[in-house]
């Protein structure tokens, strides 16, 4: 979301025009209306014919500037499964307490029926639209058509008014598909507004335009000039969602609008965005951001530290930080309390706790840095032109004895890790010297180890299984227990598993939880036997199910998992093991070994079994490849001994 | 799902009690506990029956860092109730003041999920201290006493209660309070000089109680109800279910009128059909293709229909709205039909034909049929027509019908009656590539298995993908040959056809092909019903799963390993596998039968019992021999 809260003192005039020459807007052909299928989509249960979006400024003398934002939409259904789409909601920003600069100017609407033969228009009625203060800043206009039917087409206009600036994204892909999708954006020429389009959907056509108008400003005439940018979309198939992809906003197609500064007339400039390097500077001059990192009234002072070891300090003042501050669940990254109020509330956003906290490190003389990052889900930042909304956290990065380490003051995770949700590509170090991309991903692992100890008794196998999980894949189980205690952690092991005779915690400490855990199966005495070796596999059913894939398949971490069984049986079976594989797929970074051995002698089988997931992403081109491995190592997991008596 | 929205008017505050130190309190109360509710206090006055005042103070410690949803203050109002005066102090053991709130610090927030005038005034309280003590107050004023506020001793599983106290002084003393039987006894009642005091002290409870207590039960929640009530200026009384109905019916009056063009077009749709019951099936087709489900709940709307004209103009309503549309539609070629309020959902309240309350959440409606009724879900744009399912099955509902409002009964199916019957077809070639067909029959609940009405109304490529990912274990390329709906009135059904390849659960190793039979997951109901077993063993509803299982050997390939026939048995249910071979064809039949029920009495070994042999019923392996 871009906004910039000004208003303006100029004037501009608009002209928009119309749609293309096959949908248009205020005119349904029967044609239209007897569509039975989106004709670039089959199955699709409605499609928008046009999608329009403007921005535009416009003068007003006793108002200055103010921008509208008009939404027209024009929607064929063809199937009752989207008769939903008679429902339109729209959240516009409009804070509470500046109500009156914001106003909904026009909300209009008709619906297109065919009965016996005829196009019968029904205009939307005053009452089926609501307008609502939903929170504080945020409203929220829904429309209800009325009579929306298989086969209606419905169209709506909408312009909210504003002296707030702000610039929304614009969706160029929806859950339905859209035949032409325009956005226009008209504005002055001193506003640099930057349009990124994301989702790999490039335009059917795209112009910029150019006009001067003159205003007449108390007495003086004034020219300004104004920039128009159109950008039209045709035949935009609707977005389907995939598994396993980090952000799925990143494959939303969309245009991103940003406003990188603001040149007014009168000489004076204010920057909003721009590049990395200015955003730095900027973010770094911020009182509730920058100038924080430059206090100096840390409240765990050196000499009150209990190490001099430049480490163990660090850690020291990390963990006084967990314990003393709670975060609130913000994740907003400006802070407006300084160390001691921060210590007194004993609460804190990301921005409150962590920029406080780097400031402490420093003041202690461990070289520490912000590092902006953007949450998984939350897309990824443009590599070179930062946008603040595309930041939403940020943890502290630490130089320690010509070592990076990471750390997050506002999670319980050990000194070194961060919030797996924030493992997202790269994040941002905000520092004027040192600023630059950190990679993030492939540094985090979780792993997994597992022996398990097989017996066969009367019928009766037992399967004694000590499982170790170790920092990612165990952060969340100890984040259970914890947070819930050793109960309910043991209730989520045990859910759904009902063979399993006792379970308890061996071992624990900060990064990793040890388990053992006692299975039985009674099992028929037949003459054979398929005995599956591993109760609990990684990967319960293969991940990678569709055909096709069109993003990016994003791990939240590193991954390894151990299996070792060990089976004892007796002379009276014959043995059967599984083909022994050894598979490596997408360049080596998925890898998967399977060894069994049998002892004849002493009646026994050994099975090890290794996955590694060595990178983190893997790209769309590698899908096929990438879900044969999962097929085969599930395929592998699930493969039983056959045991025959003799 | 849909529901009218009952208001719920909360919780206000008074005054402070003393700061309790932790450590005076007793052992049992803090043991365990996340928290404690040291004294929570509502004090209710009804002044006469449209105005009701009121203060709720909650004064809780909180001993280890954790539970946020206490620590979320909430105060839902609307436009019949005004919230005054909200004080919040925070602090710390020692009794300083770490913060103090107004409502100016509360969030004021709407409704996103529907069109309404509820909002809520909300405060999420973050700190790492503990022990951290909260104290809560505020005042209320309501100008309705429909819903009077309700109160809930225990606030959640994970804090003790030193005390929690519910007081309602009623000086409307011809009018009496009547307050359904609950976890907590009948209240103390004294007859004051003015007023008549109705009391409720509820002290010492640890967090082994209230780990033990079902807090979604309404059991666990005070509810009062005054029994001559006005609402937006409607009298009504809660003297009888018939008077209850009669206020109900009040507000619908004259709302199921249509005009003639309307009726014409009613008409027009059933004028080649005899039969009545084919005329209910067209016409719940013709809502359900005609209209929308739009909640708009605005003042005493959330009780009130719209005009069925408005609706049938404007093809969207809520469940109010559409069944008593459904109710005008009917009327137009002479059948009647009864509008039923109902409590839908999961947490089941039993309704005593002697005591009158207002717990209703929904609305449907009930056709008389012969001696049976037909039930229509008027919200469901998917339902078959006639289909009750656990929505709002097996329960009392409030039918409609003036002086002569009452309750009734809807349907409950058994377990024999909730089936979910799969015929498969499973075509293997020598390198073990497969083609599964399977035909799965759905009656009574079964008809709900894998959310199918509710997936019946996504798209059909979203439908799909849903449906590989939650219905079935590792298939490809799913494809739906056909879909039949049997409206069969009291007991619809409905037959799907699919078709699948499974690299997963048939794949060769070697010279051998497995064959897993775990293609489908269970139904959600398996799961949930064991997440119980820690209060009380219910099982509700029951079902039975048919499985048939027709395999042909491929060319070159022989059967290795087909298991032995198994049956068990107990209270629970049952679990049975029969296999055999004939003319180089793999049978297999299986049939898992749980019943509804509560299984209390039984051992925890024999609940185990039955879902080990339930899981052994669903894992069966075979394994082919290929040249």
């Amino acid at each position: 979301m871009k906004q910039v809260f000004i208003i303006l003192i100029l004037n501009i005039s608009i002209i928009s025009d119309g749609f293309c020459q096959t949908y248009k807007f205020g005119k349904v052909s029967k044609e239209l209306l007897e569509m039975k299928e989106c004709p670039f989509e089959n199955g699709a249960p409605a499609m928008f014919t046009i999608s329009y979006g403007e921005y535009k400024s416009q003068f007003f003398k006793s108002e200055g500037f103010v921008q509208s934002f008009e939404i027209k939409k024009q929607i064929k259904v063809f199937d009752n499964k989207a008769k939903s789409v008679g429902t339109y909601e729209y959240y516009y920003y409009s804070p509470e307490k500046r109500s009156n600069e914001t106003k909904i100017i026009k909300t209009k609407g008709i619906i297109y029926n065919l009965i016996d033969g005829n196009i019968i228009e029904t205009k939307l009625p005053k009452e089926n639209i609501y307008d609502e203060q939903l929170t504080d800043n945020l409203k929220k206009l829904t429309i209800n058509f009325p009579k929306v039917t298989e086969n209606s087409v419905l169209e709506f206009d909408i312009i909210i008014q504003s002296s707030i600036f702000y610039y929304n994204d614009w969706h160029i892909q929806e859950i339905f598909p859209i035949a032409i999708n325009e956005f226009n954006i008209i504005y002055p020429d001193f506003f640099n507004l930057r349009f990124n389009t994301l989702g790999g959907i490039a335009p059917a056509e795209f112009n910029e335009k150019k006009r001067t108008e003159t205003i007449l400003f108390g007495n003086e005439k004034l020219d300004i000039d104004y920039k128009n940018n159109y950008f039209r979309f045709e035949n935009v198939k609707s977005y389907q969602k995939e598994s396993f992809c980090a952000n799925e906003s990143d494959y939303f197609a969309k245009i991103e609008n940003q406003l990188i500064s603001i040149k007014f007339p009168n000489g004076r400039f204010e920057a909003i965005s721009t590049d990395y390097n200015t955003f730095t500077k900027k973010y770094l001059e911020y009182d509730n951001l920058g100038k924080i990192l430059e206090q100096k009234d840390c409240i765990f002072e050196s000499n009150n530290l209990l190490d001099t070891i430049k480490i163990n300090k660090a850690k020291e003042i990390y963990k006084r930080y967990q314990t003393d501050i709670k975060w609130n669940e913000k994740k907003s990254i400006t802070c407006d309390i300084k160390n001691k109020k921060l210590l007194k509330n004993g609460t804190g956003n990301i921005g409150e706790i962590n920029l406080n906290y780097i400031a402490c490190l420093n003041q202690n003389g461990i070289k520490s840095f912000p590092l902006l990052l953007s949450t998984r889900g939350n897309g990824t930042p443009h590599p070179f032109y930062p946008s603040p909304e595309s930041f939403n956290y940020f943890v502290a990065i630490s130089y320690i004895d010509g070592q990076y380490y990471f750390s997050d003051a506002s999670s319980q995770l050990p000194f070194g890790y961060i919030p797996s949700n924030a493992i997202n590509g790269k994040g941002w170090l905000l520092d004027n010297q040192f600023q630059q991309w950190i990679p993030l991903n492939n540094k985090f692992n979780g792993q997994k180890i597992q022996q398990s100890q097989i017996t066969y008794q009367n019928n009766k196998l037992l399967y004694n299984i000590i499982e170790i999980n170790k920092e990612y894949s165990a952060f969340n189980l100890l984040d259970i227990l914890n947070k819930k205690g050793e109960s309910e952690l043991l209730k989520n092991l045990r859910s759904d598993k009902y063979n399993i005779d006792t379970i308890y915690i061996v071992k624990k400490d900060n990064i990793s939880l040890k388990t053992n855990t006692i299975y039985s199966e009674q099992i028929k005495d037949e003459t054979m036997i398929l005995l599956n070796p591993f109760i609990d596999p990684p990967f319960k059913n293969n991940p990678f199910n569709a055909n096709t894939r069109k993003a990016n398949i994003d791990f939240p971490y590193l991954q390894s998992f151990s299996y070792v069984v060990f089976l004892e049986l007796n002379e009276n079976f014959d043995y059967e093991t599984p083909e022994n594989i050894n598979i490596n797929a997408a360049d080596d970074k998925l890898k998967f070994n399977y060894n069994a051995n049998i002892d004849e002698a002493n009646h026994k089988i050994s099975i090890t079994v290794q996955l590694k997931v060595l990178e983190q992403t893997f790209l769309a081109e590698q899908y096929e490849e990438i879900k044969k491995f999962f097929e085969d190592v599930v395929n592998k997991f699930n493969e039983p001994l056959v045991l025959k008596k003799k | 799902m849909k529901k009218i929205i009952v208001i719920f008017i909360i919780f206000l505050v008074n005054f402070i009690y003393c700061q309790n130190n932790v450590n005076d309190l007793p052992q049992n109360l803090i043991n365990d506990a996340e928290g404690i509710i040291l004294n929570q206090k509502e004090t209710v006055n009804v002044i006469s029956k449209d105005e009701v005042n009121g203060t709720y103070e909650l004064e809780y410690a909180v001993l280890k860092n954790c539970n946020p949803d206490l620590n979320k203050l909430l105060i839902p109002y609307d436009k019949f109730s005004k919230i005054e005066k909200i004080e919040v102090q925070i602090k710390d053991k020692n009794g300083k003041i770490l913060k103090t709130l107004k409502r100016k610090d509360f969030r004021d927030l709407g409704y996103d999920e529907f069109i309404t005038d509820y909002r809520i005034l909300t405060y999420t309280i973050y700190s790492p201290i503990v022990p951290l003590y909260v104290n809560f107050k505020y005042k209320y004023q309501q100008k309705q006493t429909f819903n009077l506020p309700k109160f809930r001793p225990i606030l959640c599983e994970s804090f003790s209660v030193l005390n929690s106290e519910f007081i309602i002084n009623n000086y409307d003393t011809l009018n009496s309070i009547k307050i359904p039987e609950n976890q907590w006894g009948k209240p103390k009642i004294e007859k004051l000089d003015k007023l008549i005091k109705y009391s409720y002290l509820v002290s010492n409870i640890s967090t082994n109680e209230t780990k033990k207590a079902d807090l979604k039960n309404y059991k666990y929640t005070i509810r009062p109800f005054l029994t001559f009530f006005q609402m937006d200026g409607q009298d009504g009384n809660f003297s009888s279910w018939s008077s209850f109905g009669q206020w109900i019916s009040n507000l619908n009056e004259g709302k199921d009128e249509l005009d003639e063009k309307a009726k014409q077009e009613i008409l027009s749709q059933v004028q080649s059909i005899d039969d009545n019951n084919l005329k209910i099936q067209k016409l719940y087709n013709y809502l359900q293709n005609k209209s929308r489900y739009v909640s708009i709940q605005l003042g005493i709307g959330g009780y009130q229909p719209f005009n069925a004209q408005y609706v049938h103009e404007n093809s969207f309503g809520d469940c109010k709205a559409l069944s008593n549309y459904m109710k005008a539609i009917l009327s137009v070629i002479g059948i009647n039909s009864y509008y039923v309020l109902i409590k839908a959902g999961d947490s089941k309240i039993e309704l005593e034909d002697d005591f009158v309350q207002n717990v209703f959440n929904h609305a449907i409606l009930a056709v008389p049929n012969g001696t049976d009724t037909i039930f229509l879900e008027c919200t469901a744009s998917n339902n078959i027509v006639g289909y009750q399912g656990s929505f709002t099955g097996n329960r009392k509902g409030l039918l409609i019908d003036g002086v002569n409002s009452r309750l009734i009964k809807t349907k409950k199916y058994g377990y024999e009656e909730n089936l979910i019957s799969n015929k498969y077809s499973i075509k293997i070639n020598e390198e073990g590539e497969s083609i599964i067909n399977q035909t799965q029959l759905l009656k009574g609940i079964g008809i709900e298995y894998n959310n199918w009405l509710h997936f019946k109304s996504i798209p059909e490529k979203i439908f799909l993908d849903s449906l590989t990912k939650l219905g079935f274990n590792d298939i490809q390329d799913l494809k739906i040959l056909s879909i039949q709906d049997f409206p069969q009135f009291i007991y619809p059904s409905k037959e799907i056809k699919f078709e699948y390849k499974s690299s997963r659960k048939i794949y060769k190793s070697g010279s051998r092909i497995f064959i897993d039979l775990d293609i489908e997951n269970f139904p959600t109901e398996f799961n949930r019903t064991k997440l119980k077993e820690d209060n009380f063993f219910t099982i509700d509803p029951g079902y039975t799963i048919l499985d048939e299982f027709e395999i042909p050997i491929p060319k070159n390939c022989i059967l290795e390993k087909l298991p032995d026939n198994f049956e068990f048995k107990n209270d629970l249910g049952s679990v049975n596998f029969i296999g055999k071979k004939n003319n180089n064809i793999i049978s297999i039949n299986r049939k898992l039968v749980l019943k509804e029920g509560l299984y209390n009495h039984l051992p925890v070994n024999e609940i185990d019992n039955y879902f080990k042999q339930a899981i052994n019923f669903k894992k069966v392996k075979i394994s082919l021999i290929c040249n």
